[in-house]
């Protein structure tokens, strides 16, 4: 049996398919992936000429390839970077603009800017037609001419070889939704982790001027949190606006029994931006007894970690319920960007539309939000067939190579 | 096996599945064991006589299938020919696929189920309602009987030898409907093969043959394999479900080739209408278009004290 959506027939399903996903995670707990290793070994800017860049491909053709896939040096990368993420954004709120940021991800910045003029170039069109708008191919096929020199600009302004462009325009094209079928999932979504996380890998997106401290740099991989969190919000900012725009279909959804239509990321990011802040406040808290009911913006009656994020208040899980806090966070998290999305476009009552979030929002602490998230990701995005069998592997970025535990393909 | 031989109160159940209340467990085993026993003679090409409304895929939108009913009449006034999808993404699967197989059962020559490729444990699995069945029984003993049960359903119906209905679309392996008529269909639906593109093929209007779908199952197929398809077959007309559309339907192919969709603001998000189209004794073909049902704020929120998290992720 090799059915695409025919799991090997059985009679009992899976309690749980990240389990059977976790047999291969990496990296385990013991053996972290040091950012270090991977940024400045294998992908060091002046040491990747001798890398072979080459067109992806698809090498998940059936469901028994999804074993080997969670072998891989690509899917320990995209373990890593979710990992680093949710790390580096860890107590920062989203910034409200894009002030210093390094040349290199200003030309990440400069390919947004292009994709919003290009949508308002291109109205949809009146006329029949199924659903999706066929414009989004007008507007797709724009980008597409586009991109590749964009890309060429920000490779050249980060000092790196455009020889890599090969890989990340593939990855960036992925992550616009699909030009045949006119919808965005989350196995888009995926394409565009691989093509910021290639960015990163490059060199592409540090700032060289900002730190002579070596040690510095290979800490942070020479992205700050800040810098990330703009990058994935103008990405999200950007794709929901096409996705309304051009009324891109939902991709493969689980309806309401999915975490959302589109996305999973701005889950995970946004959580991350706020585990942190909590895990501190909740220790601090356990010992005063105080108990705040579901949904409050908690007042700041106890000691905090020292953040930016504290001058925003700090919602729980139970604040998605509440649509005025939801306004008041929807432009420093991305965790409530993602909700305020939900209620813009959704209909009807918030438990039976999303009950998964709805769910979530049951969830005590941020931490445990934010690990479920990835559990679920593993499971229902890099686990699924359906959703990875699009995702392309290079030569260099994400290869189709058995992870062998150390930064890669060298 | 008890449940084999015990009566079932149809028109009992019927009644709680219109109130929206869900079967026990051992009825819902019994009425799937019932409903094997009936489909197992249907052929895989079931000749039927207009009248009767066809609806496409529901997706266990249950206030909406009801708000169907009342546009289209409710059975067995209206004879009704569904073309699959009624389970997954949606809230009520469950109400929806039990409140259709009750009603095929009590009025069997009345209402046809045609199997849409959610109706198959592979995707069902994964695609909402074995989550649902965990949700709301606990156990996934009735996603077992349903999806024991999906396996009888038929692949095809002819309505007055001019129109051929699937869920999907054709496969370049039938040619005849003869063809379809010795496929072994009381199975899982296979990943390729007749079986599989009659469920998962969809049309291209841009194009003239049969191409690589997208979808990694079944094939997109053009304006010269209809043609041919019809002409072949003696027919004048395909009708099939399985994309959404905005409008609720979408005529192709100077008029030979209708998809209905019967799912409204689908996802509760994408604004589009729903229809059902009713074919007459004389052969015309009228959609009815119609929107999403008016909420039911009081039973919405009784849901809502019920509901039975199942968020294994972050236990």
């Amino acid at each position: 049996m090799m059915d695409f959506s025919t799991p090997p027939a059985r009679s009992t399903p899976p309690q749980n398919d990240a389990s059977a996903i976790g047999a291969h995670q990496h990296p385990q707990a013991s053996e972290r992936i040091h950012p270090p290793r991977i940024a400045k070994i294998v992908f060091s800017p002046r040491t990747h000429s001798h890398l072979h860049f080459k067109s992806l491909e698809k090498r998940i053709h059936t469901t028994d390839d999804l074993t080997y896939f969670a072998s891989t040096a690509a899917y320990a990368r995209i373990q890593f970077l979710l990992s680093f993420i949710s790390s580096a954004v860890s107590t920062i709120p989203t910034p409200k603009s894009a002030d210093d940021f390094s040349p290199g991800i200003s030309g990440i910045l400069a390919i947004f800017d292009r994709l919003d003029e290009l949508a308002e170039a291109i109205p949809p069109i009146t006329g029949p037609r199924r659903f999706g708008n066929p414009a989004y191919k007008t507007w797709f096929s724009a980008v597409e001419n586009a991109v590749s020199t964009l890309i060429t600009d920000m490779l050249h302004k980060a000092d790196v070889s455009v020889e890599a462009k090969v890989e990340l325009q593939g990855y960036f094209m992925g992550a616009l939704g699909s030009f045949q079928r006119l919808d965005f999932g989350t196995g888009h979504e995926l394409s565009f982790l691989a093509f910021f996380g290639g960015c990163w890998f490059l060199g592409a997106l540090r700032d060289t001027s900002r730190s002579n401290d070596a040690a510095e740099l290979d800490e942070t991989g020479g992205i700050t949190g800040k810098e990330i969190l703009w990058i994935f919000s103008r990405y999200f900012q950007v794709i929901r606006k096409i996705v309304r725009h051009y009324n891109l279909e939902p991709a493969g959804s689980h309806g309401v029994w999915g975490l959302d239509d589109h996305f999973h990321l701005p889950y995970i990011i946004g959580a991350a931006q706020l585990r942190g802040i909590q895990e501190k406040h909740e220790t601090v808290k356990e010992g005063t007894g105080a108990t705040d009911p579901p949904g409050s913006m908690l007042p700041p009656t106890t000691k905090r970690k020292e953040s930016d994020y504290t001058k925003y208040g700090m919602p729980r899980p139970a604040a998605v319920m509440n649509r005025t806090v939801v306004a008041d966070q929807m432009d420093v998290n991305i965790y409530f960007s993602a909700i305020a999305f939900i209620y813009e476009v959704k209909k009807g009552p918030f438990f039976e539309h999303s009950p998964v979030l709805y769910d979530i929002s049951d969830v005590p602490s941020w931490s445990k939000v934010h690990a479920g998230l990835l559990r679920m990701y593993n499971a229902e995005v890099l686990g699924k067939f359906p959703v990875v069998q699009h995702f392309g592997f290079g030569g260099v970025l994400f290869p189709w190579t058995p992870f062998n535990g150390g930064g890669g393909a060298r | 096996m008890p449940g084999l031989t015990r009566t079932i109160d149809l028109d009992g159940c019927i009644e709680r599945l219109y109130r929206r209340e869900l079967l026990a467990e051992s009825v819902v085993e019994a009425v799937c064991a019932k409903a094997k026993e009936l489909l197992i003679n249907e052929s895989n090409v079931i000749h039927i006589k207009a009248p009767v409304s066809v609806v496409g895929d529901i997706h266990g939108q249950f206030f909406d299938l009801i708000e169907l009913f009342r546009v289209g009449g409710f059975p067995p006034q209206t004879n009704y020919l569904f073309l699959g999808d009624y389970v997954d993404r949606g809230y009520f699967s469950i109400e929806t696929i039990s409140l259709l197989t009750c009603l095929k059962l009590r009025y069997p020559n009345r209402v046809y189920l045609v199997r849409g490729n959610h109706e198959s444990r592979g995707i069902s699995q994964n695609y909402g309602f074995y989550s649902e069945c965990k949700a709301k029984y606990g156990n996934s003993n009735v996603w077992n009987y349903f999806t024991d049960m999906f396996d009888y359903l038929t692949l095809s119906v002819v309505i007055d030898d001019r129109i051929f209905c699937i869920h999907g679309g054709l496969s370049p392996n039938v040619h005849s409907i003869d063809q379809i008529k010795v496929v072994d269909r009381f199975k899982e639906i296979p990943h390729e093969g007749p079986m599989a593109d009659l469920v998962w093929s969809d049309p291209d209007p841009d194009k003239e043959d049969f191409g690589i779908s997208t979808r990694g199952a079944g094939y997109t197929f053009g304006a010269e394999i209809v043609k041919k398809f019809l002409h072949v077959n003696g027919m004048v007309h395909i009708l099939r479900a399985h994309q959404l559309c905005d409008q609720g339907f979408q005529v192709l192919f100077d008029d030979r080739l209708s998809t209905v969709w019967s799912a409204p603001n689908y996802c509760y998000r994408c604004g589009n209408m729903a229809s059902v189209l009713e074919v007459s004794d004389s052969g015309e073909r009228t959609f009815n278009v119609f929107d999403a049902a008016p909420e039911n704020e009081e039973y919405r929120e009784q849901q809502a004290l019920q509901h039975n998290t199942m968020t294994e992720y972050f236990l």
